[in-house]
C-alpha cells in the first residue's frame, strides 16, 4: 500500500515541556513558600497577597493544573500523534489550547492572590475562569477525537483509552462541580449548598486525582515507560482489565472523604467497599508497569530516566494502597484532618506525578532536540536529591498526623482531655514541619538541577519543530465482522469507546449525584436555623476570600474527643444555608463551628476575635497563624449587600421578599453595634472595617443550634 | 449519630441503586474478562508494541 507522508508537530510538544517546568518551579516555590510559614508565619510580611491562604489554593493549583497538567499535554501530543501515526487534526486548535490553558493558570494565580476564590478546594477559580476552562477543555478534547479519527492505525493503543477517560470524566466534573451563580463580575454563590455541596465537591475532589492526577499520567506510563525501556508493555491484557475496572471503580469512591460526616451509613460504607476493590486495578497498573522492566533491571542503574519511571510507579502502588486503608472508617477517625492525609496525598503528588514528569522530560528533550541528555550524572542526583527529598517530607508529617491524632484524642482518668489547648499539640508538631521544609526545599532544589540539564541540553541540540513520517493509509473499516469481539471492534470504533467510557464513569457518577440533587428534602429542617445576616454573610465572604478553610475545619465529628474539645457535634440541618460549605479538610487551628456558642469551650469576646486577628502571636506567642492587620483597614463591599442578597435568594435562601432593598442598612446598624462594643473596650476601630463583619461571622458559628448539654 | 444519619435512607428504592451499579459493573467486568482471557497471544502481542514504530528494533520478553 501507498506510504502517506504527513509530520509530528513536536513544537506544541516543547511548548508544553517548556511550561510544565516554568510553572513546576513556580508551583514548587509556592509550596516552598506556605511551608516556611507553617514554622514563622510573619513571612507573610503582613500583605494580604502573601499569606497562607491564599498561597495554598496558588500552590495546590499550580502544582496540579500547571505543571502536570501541562505535563499530561507535553505526553499526549508527543504520544497521541506518534500512537496514530498521524500529525494533529488542528494546528489552530492545538496552539489556542496552550494558550488558553497558560491563560487559565496566569488568572487563576493573580485571582487567588487577589483573594478571588469560590472556597471550594482544588475547584477554588471563580465562574469566569471556570468558563474559560470548559471551553479550552472541549477544544483539547475536540482536536484529540478528531485526531483519532483520522489516524492511520487501526487499534486504538491503551494509552490512547486513558487519553479519552480522562477527558470525558475530566468534563463532567468540572462542569456539576462549577455550576454557581454570580453576583458581581468575579464572584458568585454555588448552587450547592452544605451536605448537598460537600457531596458534589468530594466527588470532584476525589475524581480529580483520580483523572487528572491518575488516568492520564497511566496513559503516559503506558506509553514512555516501554518507550525507555525499549519492550512492550509487560501484559497487554493487564492492561485491558487494568483501564475498564479502574475507571469504573474510580469514580464511586468520593464518600471516603466525608466519613463520619454527613453522608448515611450505606453510601460511607460504598465508598469505603468500592476504595477497598480498588486496590486491584490499581496494582494491576503498577506490577503491570513494574514488570515491563523484567530482564532489563540492570539499565535501571545505569539510565536516569528509568530510575524516575520505577520510583513514580512504585509511588503509585504506595498511594494507592494507603488510600484504601485511608478510607477504612477506623483509619480515617485517626488520619482525617491531620497531617497524615498531606504525607499521603504528597507521596503521589511528588512521586508518581513529579518523578514520572521528570522522567519524560528527561527522555524527551534528547529526542526531540536530536541529541544526548547533558548529563546523566546531574539526571543521577536529582533523582537522589529528590527521593530523600519525599522521605524527608512524607515521614516528619506521618508521625505529625499520628501524633495529632494522639494528642486530639487523650482523655485523663478523671475523663478530661490531656491536651485541651490546640497549641500545646501545634506546638508538639513544630519540628516536623521543619523537616517538611527542609524535604520541600530539597524536591525544589532538584527541580533546578533538571532545568540546568534540560538547558544545556537544548543548546546542544537542534530542534525538529515538525519531524517527517510515512505510514500508509488506514483502510475503510466496516461494521463489525463476524467472529470479532465487541471489544476489539470498539477498539477501532473511538466514538463508540467514548460513549462506552462515559456509561462506566456514570454509573458510579450517577448514583452518588441523584441522591445529592434529592437530598434538599431529605436534610432533616432545624426550626432555629436562620440564614445569615447581611453583615454575617459579608463576613462569611471575607472567611472564604482570606482561605481560612485552608486551616479550620467547621465539622464537628460524633466523636466524644471533637465534642469535649469543640461542643456538639454537627448537623446536616445546620449547613442548609450555606453556600459554598465550608467544612474544611485539614485542622492546622482547631475546628470553628461553635465559635460563637458562649456557653462552649471555644468562645470568645469581639475584642478577643479583634486582637487576634490583628496579632495572634501577642496573644498566643506560640500561634501560628498569620497577622491580618488589613481586616481593620479595607473596607465592606457594603454597595454589594442586595446583590448578594437576591441571588441568595434566587437560591432558595428564605430572606423576605423586598429584604435586598433594606439589608445594607441592617448590616451598617449591626456593624455599628459591634463596632460600639469594641470602643468601649479601648479598640480605635469603624464599624465599615472588614474585621467588624468577620467576628459578626465568627459570632455567629455554631449557635443555630447551640449547646446540647446547656441547652442555650 | 446525629450528622451521621439516615439522610438517604427516605428516598424510595435507594437502595437499589448500589445493587443495581455492583451487578452492572460484575456482568460488564466479567464480559471484558472473558475477552480478555480468550485473547489471541498475537493479537496482544501485536497491540503491546503499538507504541514502537515500524523500523524502530526493540526487545522482546524472550531476549
Amino acid at each position: 500500500m501507498e506510504l502517506q507522508k504527513f509530520y509530528y508537530d513536536n513544537k506544541i510538544v516543547k511548548m508544553f515541556a517548556y511550561a510544565t517546568i516554568f510553572w513546576g518551579v513556580i508551583g514548587m516555590l509556592a509550596g516552598v513558600l506556605i511551608a516556611t510559614q507553617m514554622v514563622w508565619p510573619a513571612a507573610n510580611f503582613n500583605l494580604s497577597y502573601l499569606t497562607f491562604g491564599r498561597w495554598r489554593p496558588v500552590h495546590t493549583n499550580a502544582v496540579i493544573f500547571a505543571f502536570v497538567g501541562n505535563g499530561i499535554f507535553t505526553g499526549y501530543y508527543y504520544s497521541l500523534q506518534r500512537l496514530l501515526k498521524t500529525g494533529m487534526a488542528s494546528h489552530w486548535m492545538t496552539r489556542v489550547h496552550f494558550w488558553g490553558w497558560q491563560s487559565i493558570i496566569a488568572l487563576a494565580a493573580i485571582s487567588l492572590l487577589a483573594g478571588f476564590t469560590s472556597g471550594k478546594e482544588y475547584a477554588e477559580l471563580e465562574w469566569p475562569i471556570d468558563i474559560l476552562i470548559a471551553l479550552i477543555w472541549v477544544i483539547f478534547g475536540w482536536n484529540m477525537m478528531w485526531t483519532i479519527l483520522k489516524r492511520r492505525v487501526k487499534h486504538l493503543y491503551v494509552a490512547i483509552w486513558f487519553y479519552i477517560a480522562t477527558f470525558v470524566t475530566v468534563a463532567v466534573l468540572h462542569i456539576v462541580n462549577s455550576i454557581e451563580i454570580p453576583w458581581s463580575l468575579f464572584k458568585s454563590y454555588p448552587v450547592y449548598a452544605g451536605v448537598q455541596d460537600a457531596l458534589v465537591q468530594w466527588w470532584y475532589g476525589h475524581n480529580a486525582v483520580a483523572f487528572f492526577l491518575t488516568t492520564p499520567y497511566l496513559g503516559l506510563m503506558y506509553y514512555f515507560m516501554p518507550k525507555a525501556a525499549n519492550r512492550p508493555i509487560y501484559s497487554y491484557k493487564l492492561s485491558i482489565l487494568h483501564f475498564w475496572a479502574l475507571i469504573f471503580l474510580y469514580i464511586w469512591a468520593g464518600p471516603h472523604h466525608l466519613l463520619y460526616q454527613a453522608l448515611p451509613n450505606w453510601a460511607q460504607s460504598l465508598g469505603t467497599a468500592f476504595s477497598i476493590m480498588l486496590i486491584a486495578p490499581s496494582w494491576g497498573g503498577m506490577i503491570n508497569g513494574l514488570l515491563t522492566l523484567r530482564g532489563a533491571w540492570d539499565r535501571v542503574r545505569e539510565e536516569p530516566v528509568l530510575k524516575f519511571f520505577v520510583v513514580a510507579v512504585t509511588a503509585y502502588g504506595m498511594a494507592t494502597f494507603e488510600g484504601p486503608m485511608l478510607s477504612l472508617k477506623n483509619i480515617n477517625a485517626i488520619s482525617h484532618f491531620t497531617n497524615w492525609t498531606v504525607a499521603h496525598v504528597h507521596i503521589g503528588a511528588l512521586g508518581w506525578n513529579g518523578f514520572l514528569t521528570f522522567g519524560m522530560i528527561y527522555w524527551l528533550f534528547p529526542r526531540m532536540f536530536g541529541t544526548k541528555l547533558y548529563s546523566n550524572k546531574l539526571a543521577n542526583l536529582h533523582f537522589w536529591l529528590g527521593t530523600l527529598a519525599m522521605l524527608f517530607y512524607s515521614i516528619p508529617l506521618y508521625w505529625a498526623g499520628w501524633t495529632e491524632a494522639s494528642m486530639w484524642k487523650q482523655f485523663n482518668e478523671v475523663g478530661d482531655l490531656v491536651y485541651p489547648n490546640y497549641l500545646e499539640i501545634v506546638t508538639q508538631i513544630m519540628p516536623m514541619y521543619y523537616m517538611r521544609l527542609f524535604g520541600g526545599t530539597l524536591y525544589f532544589i532538584g527541580m533546578f538541577l533538571l532545568v540546568y540539564n534540560i538547558y544545556k541540553t537544548v543548546k546542544a541540540g537542534s530542534f525538529v519543530a515538525m519531524e517527517a513520517a510515512e505510514a500508509p493509509a488506514l483502510e475503510k473499516e466496516g461494521p463489525r465482522k463476524s467472529g470479532e469481539s465487541y471489544h476489539r471492534f470498539i477498539e477501532r470504533r473511538p466514538i463508540q469507546f467514548m460513549i462506552l467510557a462515559i456509561v462506566a464513569i456514570l454509573i458510579g457518577g450517577m448514583v452518588e449525584i441523584i441522591p445529592t440533587y434529592l437530598i434538599k428534602s431529605n436534610i432533616p429542617t432545624i426550626a432555629t436555623v436562620k440564614p445569615y445576616t447581611p453583615l454575617e454573610l459579608h463576613g462569611r465572604d471575607i472567611y472564604i476570600k482570606e482561605g481560612c478553610y485552608n486551616c479550620h475545619s467547621q465539622m464537628i465529628r460524633p466523636f466524644r474527643s471533637e465534642t469535649e474539645r469543640y461542643g456538639e457535634y454537627s448537623k446536616a440541618g445546620e449547613y442548609v444555608y450555606d453556600h459554598p460549605f465550608q467544612w474544611g479538610s485539614k485542622r492546622i487551628g482547631p475546628d470553628l463551628w461553635r465559635e460563637g456558642v458562649k456557653s462552649g469551650p471555644l468562645y470568645k469576646p469581639d475584642s478577643w476575635h479583634y486582637n487576634h486577628f490583628m496579632d495572634p502571636q501577642k496573644i498566643n506567642a506560640q500561634s501560628i497563624m498569620p497577622k491580618y492587620p488589613w481586616l481593620a483597614e479595607s473596607e465592606i463591599d457594603i454597595e454589594s449587600t442586595p446583590a448578594k442578597i437576591r441571588v441568595m435568594q434566587y437560591l432558595g435562601v428564605p430572606y423576605p421578599e423586598g429584604y435586598d432593598l433594606k439589608a445594607s442598612d441592617d448590616a451598617k446598624a449591626q456593624a455599628e453595634k459591634i463596632a460600639a462594643g469594641l470602643r468601649a473596650e479601648g479598640i480605635d476601630i469603624t464599624a465599615s472595617k472588614q474585621v467588624i463583619a468577620l467576628i459578626a461571622y465568627m459570632q455567629r458559628l455554631g449557635t443555630d443550634v447551640g449547646d446540647s448539654k446547656t441547652g442555650k | 449519630m446525629g450528622i451521621v444519619s439516615r439522610l438517604f435512607d427516605s428516598i424510595e428504592g435507594i437502595y437499589w441503586f448500589p445493587v443495581v451499579a455492583l451487578v452492572l459493573f460484575i456482568v460488564f467486568f466479567g464480559l471484558i474478562a472473558v475477552h480478555t482471557f480468550t485473547m489471541k497471544k498475537s493479537k496482544a502481542i501485536e497491540c503491546g508494541t503499538l507504541p514502537f514504530e515500524n523500523d524502530e528494533k526493540y526487545e522482546t520478553r524472550e531476549v
